[in-house]
């Protein structure tokens, strides 16, 4: 128990030790606030955005291939269901953005994280066997065509 | 709120609780460009919050949920943004005296512990009470004195950290 005690006091006083040098310097320049109110986009948002960029790319390249490869329109409407199935959900999910659960506590936090990880594992068990699907069927299509 | 005045609300928080910020991000960094990134990703969020921040809790606690939440969800390698470099001329990871080597062992004994765990042995050692300890993580005070009890015998039960095999 002493020996506890005394490992603890040393921690408090390494913690006091680092507090004394961090108080001694500047950190925070006026370049790091401006830049931080900036408000710049976290990655998810941005990936989320990339997403809806792409889905819009691909309806437009797709339907070029479609009509070039002479593939069937029931696999374009397919592509696109599961397409934009695929980006609704990640939309969903990353919809409880950091800045909500920001400032929560802890284990709040920590809940959603796992409720996003067990929901991008879900999805993930869906959107593979649809891609399994679509690259069959594609495949099928290549080969009759 | 005007924006200039948030502006400056939020320049005089962050320039108070510079320090306490960045022993959070440090405990849970293993370099220098991992506590710069995580620092900057706190000022953001702390930026982002305060319009939310209604004052319903101490702007201490407010700071720490913040700057820990931060650094428990932040994932680190989907991070590409390049970070603005901080003002400091200590580098606590590899600075050599005998000050710098205690914080070095500091950060070598919290990084043993979980997440979670490593939050509340932080606040406990900055003082903090039960009471506000349970406020920033979400558990009953009870609950802070049994896994606190806990993280005690993990650190005094687990080897002293290698500083030569460490990094």
């Amino acid at each position: 128990m002493k020996k506890q005690n005394n490992e603890l006091e040393e921690m408090r006083q390494q913690m006091a030790i680092l507090k004394e040098k961090l108080n001694a310097q500047e950190l925070v320049s006026d370049r790091l606030l401006r830049e931080s109110m900036l408000g710049k986009m976290s990655f998810m948002k941005k990936y989320t955005w990339v997403s809806y960029f792409l889905l819009a790319f691909v309806c437009v390249v797709y339907y070029w291939m479609c009509s070039a490869l002479h593939l069937s329109w029931w696999l374009y409407a397919f592509t696109l269901v599961i397409m934009t199935a695929d980006v609704a959900c990640d939309a969903y999910i990353n919809r409880f953005s950091r800045e909500q659960f920001m400032t929560g506590d802890l284990l709040e936090t920590s809940r959603r994280m796992v409720w996003m990880k067990q929901m991008r594992k879900r999805s993930l068990m869906v959107s593979l066997p649809m891609l399994a699907i679509w690259i069959a069927w594609m495949g099928a299509e290549l080969y009759a065509g | 709120m005007k924006p200039k005045q948030d502006e400056q609300t939020f320049a005089r928080l962050v320039r108070e609780h510079k320090s306490t910020i960045y022993t959070v991000c440090y405990m849970f960094s293993k370099n220098e460009d991992e506590v710069n990134d995580l620092f900057q990703e706190v000022l953001v969020n702390l930026w982002k919050g305060l319009p939310g921040f209604k004052g319903d809790s101490d702007v201490r606690t407010w700071i720490y949920r913040v700057s820990l939440n931060t650094c428990i969800s932040c994932d680190r390698k989907k991070r590409k943004r390049k970070s603005v470099p901080l003002s400091i001329d200590i580098n606590p990871f590899t600075d050599s005296d005998e000050d710098s080597r205690q914080v070095q062992q500091l950060n070598r004994r919290i990084s043993q512990l979980g997440p979670f765990d490593r939050a509340i042995i932080l606040l406990w050692l900055e003082n903090m009470s039960y009471e506000e300890i349970g406020q920033v993580v979400g558990i009953s005070t009870k609950n802070v004195s049994v896994r606190l009890y806990r993280i005690k015998e993990k650190l005094k039960n687990s080897p002293a950290p290698d500083p030569v095999s460490d990094r």
